[in-house]
């Protein structure tokens, strides 16, 4: 790249500068870390699993429910099929 | 002007602390539009239209708050905005008994108490205006990026911790929202001052006219700028709002693939793609802004025809190659799209979003330092007019779905490119191809505009 009369290689910063660096590359570094953070969890199919899991089941009894209730895992609801 | 002992870096940490409260409550409407959807019971059209009209003040709002900046001084002009988006904010949470008490819908006191919040996103210009007036031209880039940058991140800071916080509780958010904003306001009245030197705000009030503002509209370099802007946070602002359909139409098997099966996993692998956009054209922002300091540093002018001995020379052709990089990657979206490729599309995109961010920090590193003596006048022109292409290139890519019989919805991007894109960069060449006052030339005369002696 060419070099003109508007080389100013020698301008000397203030202070605040350095600081104001660093905090633009944190920015971009936090950019980086939320990109690949969501798209490693779209492509591994896992972005679910921020929200509960809803399965449709059909109505079971009370014993079933019962001796069911504790095998459930925490972020499954269980919603009732409409009784035709 | 104040006497008050102040330090640039305080204005510039109550600018960016301004804009990015103004950003959250410009984008807050948007983070409980599931919750406010469903108690208002409304169609997809209903969604659609409340979206939008975060966008609607923009155009004609920005360049008023440019010549205000000008006029009375940034912090004034912050301190208005501030209190009046807080006090509807304020007052929009409690549309269930206000809107009834004075004969409209519950729904409809809401909705236009929304659209006046909204118009928060017009201190962009303001804070612009105000850094334009502290820092060095040397700095400038570095500067304008890390208040625009990380006012910028307001909107994605919003949208990830608003619901989080208030859960389907969107009165309560509205109420903080707008009572931080008059807290802000308060520092600002307390600790602003608008200039470094009295004799830098006078000259910015005595050119808030309304023939300066024709003058300025008018100028071939203005409207290059405008066009820039325009394919850089107009284009963002755009794809922010159609990106996530796009993924969702256009890629739904290859989704499905990656074990998304029904319609709410599809949308939410899409919206994730989609935020890769975003959050890179955001906080990139400062970076492309310390670049376009490095140039000009470093005295780099590699592209013919465009002037190599203005004094910020080197900022304009960053520009130059932030334009060219977007419209690269533009077209290579389209072409990742008809190849079907996911993983391509999403790669690119994420280039898209950091060649977006080069386009708004090298813009925006040029603006106060070209217009000099009017900086709000030219931001507000250039920050305003370039929305619109927000509202057009959605609409643009819809169009080209039909026009294509197979991979129709990928060809928007190709189309704009080379259609809009590539016309806009030739006149953005020819606008800055003087190597003296570039700003001066135009649609009239300086003299027209401004009378003889001007």
């Amino acid at each position: 790249m060419s070099g003109h009369s508007t080389q100013r290689d020698d301008y000397e910063y203030e202070p605040w500068y350095k600081y104001g660096v660093a905090f633009l590359f944190f920015e971009a570094a936090i950019a980086i870390a939320v990109s690949i953070y969501a798209l490693s969890m779209a492509f591994s199919g896992q972005a679910v699993q921020f929200k509960k899991k809803v399965t449709f089941d059909k109505p079971k009894t009370a014993i079933e429910s019962e001796s069911t209730r504790e095998q459930q895992d925490h972020s499954t609801i269980t919603v009732p099929a409409k009784e035709e | 002007m104040r006497n008050i002992k102040t330090h640039k870096v305080e204005q510039l940490i109550m600018a960016a602390v301004a804009f990015f409260w103004c950003f959250l409550m410009w984008f807050s409407s948007a983070a409980f539009v599931p919750t406010i959807a469903s108690q208002f019971d409304l169609s997809v059209k209903g969604v659609a239209l409340l979206a939008s009209s975060a966008i609607w003040t923009a155009p004609i709002a920005r360049p008023l708050a440019g010549w205000a900046a000008d006029k009375f001084g940034a912090p004034k002009a912050f301190v208005l905005i501030l209190v009046l988006t807080g006090t509807f904010s304020i007052l929009s949470a409690y549309a269930e008994k206000l809107g009834p008490a004075i004969g409209v819908s519950e729904y409809h006191f809401l909705f236009w108490t929304r659209v006046i919040v909204a118009t928060a996103g017009i201190s962009f210009v303001v804070g612009i205006q105000h850094v334009a007036q502290w820092f060095e031209s040397e700095e400038m880039g570095t500067a304008e990026g890390l208040y625009a940058g990380t006012g910028n991140v307001g909107a994605g800071v919003g949208a990830l911790l608003l619901p989080r916080i208030y859960g389907l509780d969107y009165h309560t958010a509205f109420v903080h929202l707008g009572i931080v904003a008059f807290i802000i306001a308060g520092w600002i009245l307390l600790r602003g001052v608008p200039a470094k030197s009295a004799e830098q705000a006078a000259m910015a009030k005595k050119t808030a006219t309304f023939r300066d503002t024709a003058f300025v509209w008018t100028r071939h370099a203005a409207i290059a700028l405008m066009l820039a802007y325009a394919m850089s946070f107009g284009l963002e602002i755009g794809m922010n709002a159609w990106l996530p359909g796009y993924y969702k139409m256009g890629f739904e098997e290859a989704i499905r693939e990656l074990g998304f099966k029904t319609l709410q996993d599809v949308q939410i692998a899409a919206g994730s793609f989609a935020a890769v956009q975003s959050f890179n054209a955001s906080l990139f922002r400062p970076f492309s802004g310390w670049i376009s300091d490095v140039w000009q540093r470093k005295g780099w002018t590699p592209f013919p025809m465009i002037s190599k001995h203005l004094e910020y020379a080197p900022r304009i052709h960053w520009l130059m190659f932030a334009l060219l990089s977007i419209t690269t990657t533009m077209i290579l979206l389209t072409v990742a799209g008809l190849q079907n490729n996911l993983v391509l599309s999403v790669l690119i995109l994420a280039l898209f979003g950091v060649t977006v961010s080069f386009g708004t920090g090298g813009t925006f590193a040029i603006v106060p330092l070209m217009f000099k003596e009017r900086p709000g006048t030219a931001t507000g022109f250039i920050g305003g007019i370039s929305c619109v292409g927000g509202i057009i290139y959605p609409l643009i890519y819809g169009e080209a779905a039909g026009w294509f019989e197979v991979g129709g919805i990928h060809w928007g991007y190709a189309l704009v490119a080379i259609c809009m894109f590539i016309p806009f960069i030739l006149y953005f060449i020819w606008a800055m191809h003087w190597d003296v006052h570039p700003e001066e030339h135009g649609f009239g005369s300086k003299e027209k505009w401004l009378g003889k002696g001007s």
